[in-house]
C-alpha cells in the first residue's frame, strides 16, 4: 500500500476467484466450440476464434459491470467483487484475441495499411448516418479496456491519484454502450435467429437496470433527512441494526448541512466504530465489508484498517478518516466531522440490551462460482446454436492444382478451361486481397497453364493463383453472352474470393470492410442475391460497357443495394452489366 | 463513494444507457434494411425486349451487304460464321458493328477466326453462333450477290 511498485499479493480468496473465472472462460469456450461445430461443421477456425472470443469478451465485460450494483443490492454477490480487477484484465485479453483475429482476417494483405483499413472501413467513403463502422466501435472499446488493464495495478492508482484513476476507469460505462453498438451493428447483423439479439439486449438492459436499482436503493436510504442533536451529532443507525463484525453504511449531513457524506459503522463486541465509507485504495465501499482479524476489511480488494484509528496495519501506511460516535436512546449518533487521519476516534459502547442483529453466515463463493459456470455454458450453447451456419463453400488452402486454359481479361481475369463441349470459367485472384490483373497481364488472349488453390461454391469456382506460364496454343474458345434481359435486382455486393469460400461468412456487415478492401484491390465484385426459394445467386458485376467496376462502387460494397442492369449468361456464369449510377444503396 | 463520484457515476451511466439504446436501435434498423428474398433466377428470367438487339453486325462487300443482330453483351467477342465460298480476307469484304466503338473493335478482333470451325456451314446465310454450346443465336439471309 505504499506508493512504490509492489507485486500483486495473492490471497486464498483471490485464487479461488481466479480459478472460478478460468473455469468459466474454459467452459464457455468449450461449449461454444462444441455447439458451433455440431451445427456448422463448415465453419472456419478463424471464424470460430472470432465468434468465441467476441461473445466471451462481451459476457465478461457485462459480468464485471454487473458485479458492483449486484453487490449493493444483495450481500450474496459480494464475492464477485473480491478480485474484479482480474476479471477486467482477463476481459481485455479475450477482447484482444477477438480484435487481433479480426484485424488479421479482415484488414491484412490488402492494398491499405491495416490500421487505415480498420478506420476507413476497408477504404470506402460511405454516405448515410454518421455512425462509425462497427469495427471502429470495437477498436474504441478495446482501447478503453487496454487503458483500464494497463493501469489496473496499484502502482498506477498511486501515480495517477485515486481521483484520476477512478475517472479513467469510469470510462467502462460509455465503453460498454459502445460495445453494445459494436455487437448490434456487427455480429447481430449476420444472424437470422433472434436468440442472440434477445441475449444481447437483455444483458445490456440488465447491466443498466442493476445500476439504476442500486442507485434507487441508495437514494431511498438517503431520503430520510438525518436528525441532528444539540451537539451536532447526526443520527445514523439503530444500534440493534448493527450486526457483529458486519459493516453498515449510513449517510450524514455535512457540517453546514449542505452536503452529505457516507460513513461505515461497525460493531465489534459492545463497541461501535465509525470510519469513512470510501476505502483509500480505490474508494471501495467499506461499509459493505466486515471486520476480519480485528480490522475493517474492504470488500473490493481486502484492504484493511484499524476501526478505531483508521490506520492500515504495519508496514502499510494507508489511512481512512474516523468519526466519533455515541449511543443514545437505542441509536448510534455520529459526529459528522472527520478526525485527522490516524487520530483515534471516540468510540461508543452499546447498552447491555442492544445485542444487535445476528451476523449473517459467511458467504460461500461456491454458489456464485457454480452459477457462473452454468450461465457460461448456457450462454455459449445458445450463442453457438444461433449463429448463422456457414455456406457450402470451400477454399483448398495449401492444395495446389494445375489447369490449362484460355486467359481472358474482360471484365475480370479468368481462365476458360475446356470441359468437353463447354468451357468452365475460373475467375482469378492473387493471394491476399488482390486481383489477378498483374499476374495474367502478358497472357491475355493466349493459352496458359496456371497453378493455384481452388475456391468453390454453388457449382462455381475461382482460383487463387500461385503461378502462371504460357501453354501451347490451341483453338480459341468461343464465348457468347446469352441475353437474359434487363433486370432490377436487390442484393449485396461482395468480393468474389471471400464469398466463394475463402471466408465463411464472406458477406454481411461483419465482412464489409474486408469485401471493400478486396474489391479495391481488384478482386471481382459479385452481386449476391437471395432467391425466394432460399438459394442464392452470385452475379459478376461490370459496367454497361463491360469494364471493371471495382473502384467506382467501393461505397456500396457490403450494404444492401438495388441494381438495374442487363443480365447475361456466359458459360454458366451470370453477368450483370450496370453503370455505377444504376447501383443504389437501399435505405 | 463521495457525492461527486456518485453524481458522475449516475450521469455517466445514464448517458451510456442512452447511447447503448441509440446504437442498438440503429443496429435493429440496419437489420431491417436487408433486402428481402426475391423471385429471381434463370427460370424466371426472360428477355425484357427481345426485339431490341443492342448491336448489329453488318457484312458488307461491293454491291451487297447482310446484317445480323444480337445482344451479345458488352465487350463480348462475336463469332461470325461465314457461309462457304466467302473468304474473310477477301478484298472489300468488311465486317462492322453498329457504331459502338468497343463492339466494332471486338468484331474486328475476331475476323481471323472466320469461318467458324465447329459450326456447320450453311450456304447463303450469315449467322452468329455460340460455338461452345453449338447454338445458333441469330441469322440473316445473304443477298444473292453475296452467295
Amino acid at each position: 500500500m505504499s506508493h512504490a511498485y509492489r507485486a500483486v499479493a495473492w490471497t486464498p480468496a483471490k485464487k479461488k476467484y481466479d480459478l472460478a473465472l478460468g473455469a468459466s472462460v474454459l467452459a464457455y469456450a468449450t461449449a461454444f466450440v462444441g455447439a458451433t461445430l455440431a451445427r456448422d461443421p463448415n465453419v472456419t477456425a478463424e471464424t470460430l476464434v472470432m465468434r468465441a472470443s467476441g461473445g466471451l469478451a462481451f459476457a465478461m465485460m457485462s459480468a464485471a459491470l454487473l458485479a458492483g450494483p449486484l453487490a449493493r443490492l444483495s450481500p450474496r454477490f459480494l464475492p464477485l467483487l473480491r478480485n474484479r480487477r482480474h476479471l477486467g484484465v482477463a476481459t481485455f485479453l479475450v477482447a484482444l484475441c477477438h480484435g487481433g483475429a479480426a484485424l488479421l482476417q479482415f484488414h491484412f494483405l490488402g492494398e491499405l495499411n491495416p490500421a487505415a483499413s480498420l478506420l476507413l472501413d476497408g477504404g470506402a467513403t460511405r454516405s448515410g448516418p454518421a455512425v462509425p463502422s462497427f469495427q471502429v466501435l470495437g477498436a474504441i472499446v478495446l482501447l478503453v479496456l487496454f487503458l483500464m488493464a494497463a493501469t489496473s495495478h496499484d502502482f498506477w492508482l498511486a501515480s495517477l491519484t485515486p481521483r484520476i484513476w477512478k475517472s479513467l476507469h469510469m470510462l467502462a460505462y460509455p465503453a460498454y454502450a459502445v460495445l453494445l453498438g459494436h455487437v448490434g451493428l456487427g455480429a447481430l447483423q449476420q444472424e437470422a435467429g433472434g436468440i442472440l439479439w434477445a441475449m444481447t439486449a437483455v444483458t445490456g438492459a440488465a447491466v443498466f437496470a442493476a445500476h439504476a436499482a442500486a442507485a434507487w436503493k441508495s437514494r431511498r436510504r438517503r431520503a430520510a433527512p438525518p436528525l441532528r442533536d444539540e451537539f451536532g451529532y447526526a443520527r445514523a443507525v439503530r444500534a440493534a441494526d448493527l450486526a457483529e463484525g458486519q459493516g453498515r453504511v449510513a449517510e450524514l449531513a455535512g457540517e453546514r448541512g449542505s452536503s452529505r457524506r457516507r460513513v461505515a459503522l461497525f460493531r465489534s463486541g459492545p463497541t461501535v466504530f465509525c470510519v469513512s465509507n470510501a476505502c483509500s485504495h480505490q474508494m471501495g465501499p467499506l461499509g459493505e465489508g466486515r471486520i476480519v482479524d480485528g480490522y475493517v476489511t474492504c470488500p473490493w480488494h481486502g484492504y484493511q484498517f484499524d476501526p478505531e484509528t483508521g490506520c492500515a496495519p504495519a508496514p502499510f501506511e494507508d489511512r481512512v478518516e474516523t468519526f466519533d460516535t455515541v449511543v443514545r436512546d437505542g441509536w448510534v449518533w455520529v459526529r459528522p466531522v472527520a478526525n485527522p487521519p490516524g487520530q483515534p476516534a471516540r468510540t461508543a459502547n452499546l447498552d447491555p440490551g442492544d445485542n444487535g442483529t445476528t451476523p449473517p453466515a459467511a458467504r460461500s463463493p461456491r454458489p456464485l462460482a457454480a452459477a457462473a459456470l452454468v450461465v457460461s455454458v448456457a450462454a455459449a450453447l445458445a450463442a453457438g446454436l444461433d449463429h448463422r451456419a456457414s455456406p457450402n463453400a470451400f477454399f483448398e488452402f495449401g492444395v495446389i492444382r494445375s489447369a490449362t486454359g484460355f486467359v481472358v481479361a474482360d471484365p475480370y481475369p479468368a481462365l476458360l478451361v475446356p470441359r468437353g463441349p463447354v468451357w468452365t470459367r475460373y475467375l482469378l485472384a492473387d493471394r491476399g486481397k488482390r486481383g489477378a490483373d498483374n499476374l495474367v497481364a502478358g497472357l491475355v488472349g493466349t493459352w496458359a497453364t496456371l497453378e493455384g488453390s481452388l475456391v468453390y461454391r454453388d457449382g462455381h469456382a475461382m482460383t487463387e493463383v500461385r503461378s502462371v506460364s504460357p501453354a501451347a496454343p490451341r483453338p480459341q474458345p468461343a464465348e457468347f453472352a446469352e441475353d437474359l434481359g434487363r433486370h432490377v435486382v436487390e442484393g449485396e455486393i461482395v468480393g468474389a474470393k471471400c464469398y466463394m469460400g475463402v471466408m465463411r461468412p464472406g458477406d454481411g456487415a461483419v465482412h464489409r470492410a474486408c469485401a471493400t478492401l478486396c474489391v479495391r484491390g481488384g478482386v471481382p465484385p459479385l452481386l449476391r442475391v437471395e432467391r425466394a426459394d432460399g438459394r442464392t445467386e452470385a452475379l459478376v458485376l461490370a459496367d454497361a460497357q463491360g469494364a471493371p467496376l471495382n473502384t467506382r462502387i467501393l461505397d456500396r460494397v457490403g450494404v444492401p443495394v438495388r441494381v438495374a442492369g442487363r443480365l447475361a449468361r456466359m458459360g454458366g456464369t451470370l453477368f450483370l452489366y450496370a453503370d455505377p449510377a444504376d447501383i443504389q444503396q437501399l435505405d | 463513494m463521495r457525492r461527486a463520484h456518485r453524481v458522475a457515476h449516475g450521469v455517466l451511466t445514464l448517458a451510456a444507457a442512452a447511447l447503448a439504446a441509440t446504437l442498438l436501435a440503429s443496429a435493429w434498423s440496419a437489420r431491417e434494411a436487408r433486402p428481402a428474398p426475391q423471385p429471381f433466377g434463370l427460370a424466371e428470367t426472360a428477355r425484357a425486349n427481345p426485339g431490341e438487339p443492342e448491336w448489329t453486325v453488318v457484312l458488307r462487300a461491293a454491291g451487297w451487304s447482310a446484317a445480323v443482330s444480337y445482344w451479345a453483351g458488352p465487350r463480348q467477342r462475336l463469332r461470325v460464321a461465314l457461309p462457304p465460298g466467302l473468304d474473310a480476307a477477301e478484298p472489300g469484304l468488311v465486317l462492322e458493328g453498329d457504331g459502338r466503338t468497343d463492339t466494332l473493335g471486338s468484331v474486328n478482333a475476331v475476323r481471323p477466326w472466320l469461318p467458324a470451325p465447329t459450326m456447320p456451314a450453311e450456304d447463303g446465310r450469315l449467322f452468329l453462333a455460340d460455338l461452345a454450346r453449338g447454338l445458333r443465336l441469330a441469322e440473316a439471309p445473304l443477298p444473292a450477290a453475296g452467295r
